[in-house]
């Protein structure tokens, strides 16, 4: 057999590694400064496009796509070509990739905080721009197909398995989660509503964490772990049985993120078991992972790679063992909406992708630089650092959790909340915040280390931007036989499509009956769509990402509709609702009731100055609110796109629908007059009003009438 | 009688040691598995016959780990080595770990048993059927409480009352429930003041009783009825007209209609 020579792209994996780190820096650093708005509400500098609500996606967006999505990429581009024997397919794809991908990112980091939202988490960019993402995302699949096709190794590697899985399945959830019509260029609504566009964006926001945090993941590891240990895997059989039961049982679980909603009981009840399911396929990576060492243990030792990647492997087994019990109805109750939630994903980023990534990085740097770590002591103080960072990150908002969710619930003897001012529940654990931040601050420390130190490694070595090897090409025959899955391994278009098979199921299963059985989301005949005037605050609403800390859910508790004065949340009252936006975090009240609970001079001085009506409040102030005004312009162009995906708006009421805005808005502001406020119609508070004192009040025409 | 326990505050509380166990557990287990990591790096600077003579014995936990997971010695590693190699990176083919796929297994038959109850024999409430039942157990012990007990006021009749341990009931109330409208205070937020000369619906004893009693139809006045007993609600309405006069600061400014005493 002939020896082909080729050379491996180094070069796009360096630009890769260069964008994790600048990315990571960045993303970590908006993250401190969210943390420090929380006890310090003042750094949200009065300002539109600092605020909690407009930032806070930053950071998911910064350190999901950029920091995690380039480190992936930077991964996956040097282990393919070595695991197939390949340079990568198109040298133009790979750059294309790269410069996309960066574009994207920029393009986030300038809507974001101009409050250009969808407002649906993780999947909050609108429309032009997920556009692109698709295109490039199809660009890294074309780009990795291709590879695997020319490869020169016959069967494919576990880590390619993870890989296909990764593109597969992020493509579907992003294609369909993105499903909105255009209002403006950057304007869109969600092709869904209510309880669907929840189960949709759930499926889609559970599965990002499955298949954009986790599949890529597994795949990066089983590379790195064992080229750093020196050791072979431990279980290939493992590697089929966790790798097939992972990736076909994860895509059950995202309605685990509705659990006591409006949410159909059978849905919520296959959340929760397959979240069960997953806890073996989870622990069999983490297993696979850990086991490798067997024998290597010494090295792990010595090596901050190695210590790095356990510390991962790790932190992933105890967040897919978390995950999984916060599934269970009961700890639900407790934990969901509360700081748990934040802990419970911080444990897993930053321990899980965080470390992965920092060990890769340890790795690779030199590998490619063609010298030693400039610095192994600095890279154990990243390591300790880090570690203590988690810790001291995650047990604050574990006990913040628990503490306010038990606030929340707690009845006094004579049946009265304990705690009827959310206030008090909130002031209770800023202390926690405060330490959270400091947690945040030494992993952040410890990324800086860790910059400088690839800096120096990198100066201290020269770069090879092209690899030679030489492997003989793979010849043109059948092979038969062999174990069942390693014949599946020499067919990587079979592969993918059964891979395509396994993760479409449990969506089909769940979307396909919450869409076309009616009794799913039985309707109210008295929920009508939003007025002109609404509709803008609702906007508003969204611009502002009210949503990050709001939620508009009260679930069947009474504990919940106690507080919230009213009944809890039913499925038919969201129908006009495009997108949803239950939330899934309280920093803040649920606002599902608030309609009516206080007049219009309260939310008019509250808005200008929450302090002022809740004393002690850690909510930002919104003075733009007051001189921004709304454009009428728009009105018909909203109207008639969420006509067009089913909103029952009367033929011709564009043409009107301003004449209404007005009227609806004088009567706002003649209120505010009578106490002695004086604002123009068209002001933005006027139409959050609106839109505020219309939540959740539908439905008590129905029991109004009911009584009649 | 006591009856005290609320059904929803007992199962709190078993959900709440749940919980407590849950994460004293994870939290147990992380530090044993730091301890181990820090005693590793310590190995560091043993000698060559101390750890040596550290391999000998293993502890008890080394055992039971590779009984679980029924390791095969490491001697015989190269014979599991399957001829496959990736870019150096070589695999084992050791069988699934024997707890690991019981683990599997227990967790479907969780899943099989958790849809049985919830959706085919229906032996346990759902959500919506949950919420009653918290609700019921809530107003049962409401009903308990206020048993058979005949009062000789009702809204039209009620008096002022001036007993100092009745007021003080009145403002412990006032201070946790209205004051989150009202301001503990009684200078008003989202409410009106309660401190003026001026109400929206009237400023008498028997006014501001029925206020409290029935709530104020499309305001977020809700209805106290149900809540509190006539004397609670006297008391309440008692405390509120002691505020007259007390000027609290920030206070909000005059709202609805100047009532003064006597007329």
């Amino acid at each position: 057999m002939e020896l082909e020579k080729f050379k491996y792209d180094n070069k796009i994996v360096k630009y890769f590694a260069i964008a994790t780190v600048i990315f990571g820096i960045i993303g970590m650093l908006v993250g401190l400064m969210i943390a420090t708005q929380l006890f310090l509400p003042q750094l949200n500098l009065g300002i539109p496009y600092t605020t909690f609500g407009r930032i806070r996606p930053l950071h998911t967006n910064a350190v999901i796509f950029a920091f995690v999505g380039n480190a992936m990429f930077a991964g996956v581009y040097y282990s393919m070509q070595r695991l197939l024997k390949a340079r990568m397919f198109s040298d133009t794809l790979s750059y294309i990739h790269f410069w996309g991908w960066q574009l994207i990112i920029l393009a986030a980091a300038i809507t974001l905080p101009l409050g250009l939202t969808t407002s649906k988490e993780y999947a909050e960019l609108e429309w032009p721009i997920d556009i692109a993402i698709t295109i490039i995302w199809v660009v890294f699949g074309i780009n990795m197909i291709g590879t695997i096709l020319k490869r020169r190794e016959r069967h494919m590697y576990v880590a390619i398995w993870f890989y296909i899985a990764t593109f597969v399945t992020v493509a579907v959830l992003h294609v369909v989660n993105s499903f909105e019509i255009p209002v403006t260029m950057f304007k869109s609504y969600s092709w869904y509503a209510g309880v669907q566009d929840a189960l949709v964006q759930w499926w889609y926001g559970h599965n990002a964490v499955a298949f954009f945090l986790t599949t890529p993941f597994l795949g990066l590891m089983y590379y790195y772990l064992p080229k750093a240990a020196n050791r072979p895997v431990y279980s290939y059989k493992l590697s089929i049985i966790h790798f097939w039961s992972l990736i076909f049982i994860y895509i059950w679980a995202g309605p685990h993120h509705l659990l006591y909603t409006s949410l159909p009981n059978w849905a919520q009840s296959l959340g929760t078991v397959f979240s069960i399911m997953l806890i073996a396929p989870s622990w069999g990576g983490m297993l696979n992972g850990l086991l490798t060492l067997r024998g290597a243990w010494d090295r792990v030792r010595e090596d901050p790679v190695l210590k790095f990647m356990v510390v991962a492997v790790t932190a992933y087994g105890m967040a897919t063992l978390e995950g999984p019990l916060l599934s269970i109805k009961n700890v639900n109750a407790i934990a969901h909406f509360t700081d748990w939630i934040i802990a419970h994903v911080h444990v897993g980023g930053l321990g899980w992708n965080g470390f992965m990534i920092f060990g890769m990085l340890y790795w690779l740097v030199p590998k490619m630089w063609g010298t030693k770590l400039w610095s192994t002591k600095a890279a154990n103080i990243h390591f300790w650092l880090g570690t203590l960072g988690i810790i001291v990150y995650a047990l604050p908002m574990y006990t913040a959790g628990v503490v306010q969710s038990l606030m929340w619930k707690s009845f006094n003897a004579e049946g009265f909340l304990e705690y009827p001012n959310f206030l008090e529940t909130v002031t209770q654990i800023v202390p926690m915040y405060m330490m959270r931040a400091i947690g945040g601050l030494l992993y952040f420390t410890g990324v800086i280390i860790m910059a400088v130190n690839l800096v120096r490694t990198a100066k201290q070595g020269s770069f090879k931007a092209e690899e030679t090897a030489e492997a003989p090409a793979l010849e043109k025959k059948r092979i038969v036989g062999g174990h069942w899955h390693s014949r599946w391994e020499r067919k990587p278009v079979f592969f993918t499509v059964l891979v395509l098979i396994a993760i479409v199921i449990g969506g089909v299963v769940e979307m396909v009956p919450t869409f076309l059985i009616k009794s799913n989301i039985p309707t109210i005949a008295s929920v009508k769509p939003y007025t002109p005037l609404e509709l803008h605050g609702r906007d508003i609403y969204i611009r502002e990402g009210c949503n990050n800390c709001h939620s508009q859910m009260v679930r069947p508790f009474r504990s919940e509709t106690e507080r919230y004065r009213g009944e809890y949340s039913k499925a038919g009252e969201f129908v006009y609702d495009h997108p949803f936006l239950w939330g899934s975090k309280r920093t803040g009240p649920d606002l599902h009731r608030v309609g009516g609970a206080y007049n219009n001079v309260w939310h008019f001085n509250h808005m200008l100055d929450p302090t002022s009506t809740s004393p002690g409040s850690i909510m930002p102030p919104y003075p733009w609110l007051f001189e921004d005004e709304i454009n009428p312009g728009l009105t018909a162009g909203k109207i008639k796109a969420l006509r067009t995906v089913g909103v029952p708006y009367a033929e011709g009421f564009e043409d009107v629908a301003n004449d209404d805005l007005m009227k609806q808005a004088r009567s706002i502001t003649e209120d505010l007059k009578a106490s002695n406020v004086e604002i123009i119609e068209t002001a933005e508070i006027v139409a959050l009003i609106a839109y505020l004192q219309r939540l959740g009040t539908d439905i008590k025409v129905e029991s109004t009438n009911q009584n009649q | 009688m006591d009856n005290n326990t609320l059904f929803s505050q007992e199962s709190m509380l078993y959900i709440t040691f749940g919980l407590v166990l849950v994460v004293a557990l994870l939290v147990l287990i992380v530090a044993v598995y730091v301890l181990q990591l820090l005693k590793a790096f310590i190995r560091k600077d043993m000698t060559e016959e101390q750890l040596a003579a550290e391999q000998m014995e293993q502890g008890w936990f080394a055992r039971l780990w590779t009984k679980w997971n029924s390791f095969r010695p490491m001697e015989e590693e190269e014979e599991l080595l399957l001829d496959h190699d990736y870019d150096g990176i070589k695999e084992l083919d050791n069988h699934l770990p024997p707890w690991w796929k019981w683990l599997f297994y227990l967790t479907i038959v969780y899943s099989v048993i958790y849809l049985m109850i919830f959706h085919v024999f229906k032996s346990s409430p759902l959500q919506e059927e949950e919420y009653e039942l918290e609700m019921t157990a809530a107003a049962k012990m409401k009903q308990v409480e206020q048993v058979e007990v005949v009062y000789d006021f009702d809204e039209n009749t009620v008096t002022l009352t001036t007993d100092q341990t009745e007021l003080a009931d009145g403002q412990k109330f006032f201070a946790t429930q209205c004051g989150v409208c009202h301001k503990a205070d009684g200078g008003g937020l989202a409410g009106p003041n309660l401190t003026d000369k001026y109400w929206r619906n009237g400023g008498d004893i028997t006014d501001v009783y029925k206020v409290i009693k029935n709530g104020v139809p499309g305001t977020a006045m809700i209805s106290w009825e149900n809540r509190l007993n006539p004397i609670r609600i006297r008391n309440v309405a008692s405390y509120v007209l002691s505020l007259q006069g007390t000027n609290p600061p920030n206070a909000l400014g005059p709202d609805g209609d100047l009532y003064e005493p006597g007329n």
